[in-house]
């Protein structure tokens, strides 16, 4: 049982294995690479963000995904069913980027349109509407056709309808570009929520505190490229990099080479850089002897934007 | 399907095209109350109606057959741009990301908007039949042979605006390839008195198989009328028009699965 629960707590939900998209954009001009090889598995119940600069083929990875666009190469799955088969799609629920959604609907008629797509019954679709306005606070707003939303209202609409067949797998894309704060924060609550219901997300967005504080594992793509992937925590420490919390004055250690450097002194002690982490030992015995007060030792943490500009820069590009 | 056809139904209310249906209707009544003006006229001068009725063959039919045939043009127009109009950006994503296969979803729009459409159609023409039919008493089965056939000829130019749409993803195209379409067959119409023009054997082989190939839209009109008129008449404009709209449908599929948006 406990074999089951493990096997499942791992399996995933979306696997592509070196997945290259390439644009053939006309004779002269070239093609370009969106996705080059990119291989990737998201796992199920988890909030996934990707991370990218503009250009860096997170939007295409979606299309690819649900077969709004062709692979050139590779594969790609959701639920183990490749994009050409529509039933792959069944389980998934899609706010794209820039949507246009039909506007001669009110909102409630996208969201009884998208649940009928789904091949819902009536009723059911009923039920979830209700629930769904009343979840992104549109209620007042059932009625009215699409063309007189604002861009925040649409947003809203776009999380509701890629809601609306209780999918087990979200794609978001930039779910919160044009949302005021007091939304993006609401957003944010629908999210855990879902993500509460064993639900997976998978989130792409620039504003990387937003996914730095939802997700539980994010990829950093650039050029069409995947660069890294792993969870916050990962992305976030400093290698071998400690902040030694400490009432050091001015007092001063000293490092062999071959253990590390100490890489700054500041008002709340030092910062070590160490060749393995075991050195931390002789940091501590330093301190001791010269005896000085640790309150803490813990490693460094940057924020994830930090280490996305890191990541991207090592990688040539220009940061925005 | 249904959440396809009620969607359009919506559209089309949204797009508010039943403003010139409607306009149109109302030309065509005013037309029969002339005609019934007329005929108490021509009635009171001492001419034979019945008589000039069977030189005529069935004018009025006639008649209702060209409003038909206008309505139809005028359903492809306000058509055309439907299919691309799914496709644009941003809606694309939002359709071909359910759980649809393409052939399903732009098949489904399609027979929606024939279906829709051609509902519109039929009660227009109906209004003027009635009219007709009180005011000229001029009620027979014909009717029958050009509500049939028109929304076949209907089905048949949504193959050509839904070929260039999806091809092109261009309103504007469709619209332009339902002209040219229009054109081309209204010249190949003419293929034998073409074949009289031209000496080389192959330009009449060219001209000789486009115009089977091609449908023939303006002969599917004359044939309907001589249906309602009684006169002999071949079935081969509309088969052969049909086949057409089926090879460019299954072409249309092949290419809208193939592509990336």
């Amino acid at each position: 049982m406990e074999a089951g629960i493990a096997a499942s707590a791992v399996m995933n939900i979306i696997d592509t294995e070196d997945l290259t998209k390439v644009y053939e954009t006309g004779f002269r001009k070239g093609n370009i690479v969106a996705l080059d090889n990119v291989s990737l598995s998201i796992r199920q119940g988890e909030i996934f963000g990707l991370l990218g600069p503009n250009g860096a083929g997170k939007t295409t990875l979606f299309k690819v995904l649900l077969g709004v666009t062709q692979l050139t190469s590779g594969t790609a799955a959701i639920s183990d069913l490749p994009p050409s088969n529509p039933r792959s799609r069944q389980n998934v629920g899609y706010l794209p980027e820039n949507h246009r959604f039909p506007d001669h609907l009110t909102g409630l008629g996208l969201l009884e349109f998208t649940g009928r797509l789904h091949g819902m019954k009536q009723a059911d679709i009923d039920s979830r509407t209700d629930e769904l306005f009343d979840l992104v606070g549109m209620t007042r707003w059932a009625g009215i056709k699409i063309r007189k939303y604002s861009k925040g209202m649409t947003q809203r609409i776009g999380l509701a309808q890629a809601l609306v067949a209780d999918p087990e797998i979200l794609l978001l894309d930039e779910p919160t570009d044009g949302v005021d704060p007091v939304g993006k924060i609401e957003i944010r609550d629908v999210l855990q929520k879902v993500r509460n219901e064993g639900k997976s997300i998978v989130l792409n967005s620039h504003l990387l505190s937003e996914v730095e504080s939802v997700a539980d594992r994010v990829a950093i793509l650039s050029k069409g490229r995947l660069l890294k992937v792993g969870s916050v925590d990962l992305l976030t420490s400093r290698r071998n990099q400690y902040e030694v919390e400490a009432a050091i004055g001015n007092k001063h250690i000293e490092l062999p080479p071959e253990m590390g450097k100490v890489v700054a002194y500041t008002k709340q002690g030092l910062i070590v850089e160490l060749t393995e982490e075991k050195h931390i030992n002789h940091v501590i015995d330093q301190l001791r002897r010269k005896d000085v007060a640790i309150r803490s030792v813990k490693p460094m943490k940057v924020s994830l934007e930090q280490s996305f500009l890191e990541t991207i820069t090592e990688d040539g590009e220009k940061p925005a | 399907m249904r959440g396809i056809t009620a969607d359009t139904v919506l559209e089309l209310f949204d797009r508010k095209v039943l403003y010139i249906f409607g306009a149109v209707t109302v030309i065509g009544l005013l037309s029969i109350f002339g005609s019934a003006s007329l005929n108490i006229q021509m009635m009171g001068e001492g001419i034979d109606l019945e008589e000039m009725n069977q030189a005529l063959g069935n004018p009025v039919l006639m008649g209702l057959n060209f409003f038909m045939y206008l309505l139809v043009f005028l359903a492809t127009m306000a058509t055309a741009g439907l299919i691309p109009g799914m496709l644009i950006r941003g809606r694309a994503d939002y359709y071909l990301s359910k759980p649809v296969s393409r052939a399903s979803l732009l098949l489904g729009k399609v027979f929606s908007i024939w279906l829709v459409y051609g509902a519109v159609m039929v009660v227009c023409v109906l209004i003027e039949f009635l009219a007709a039919g009180l005011m000229l008493d001029a009620f027979s089965w014909g009717i029958a042979y050009i509500i049939a056939i028109n929304l076949l000829t209907f089905l048949v130019w949504l193959s050509v605006t839904c070929f260039a749409g999806i091809a092109t993803g261009s309103s504007g195209m469709a619209i332009m390839a339902a002209f040219l379409m229009w054109l081309v067959q209204r010249v190949l119409t003419m293929h034998d008195a073409l074949e009289q023009l031209v000496d080389s054997p192959i330009a009449i082989y060219v001209v000789d198989t486009l115009y089977y190939i091609f449908p023939k839209t303006s002969q599917i009109c004359d044939l309907t009328d001589q249906l309602v008129s009684g006169a002999t008449h071949s079935w081969m404009p509309l088969y052969s028009s049909l086949i057409f709209a089926a090879a460019l449908f299954f072409i249309t599929i092949v290419i809208f699965n193939r592509k990336s948006y």
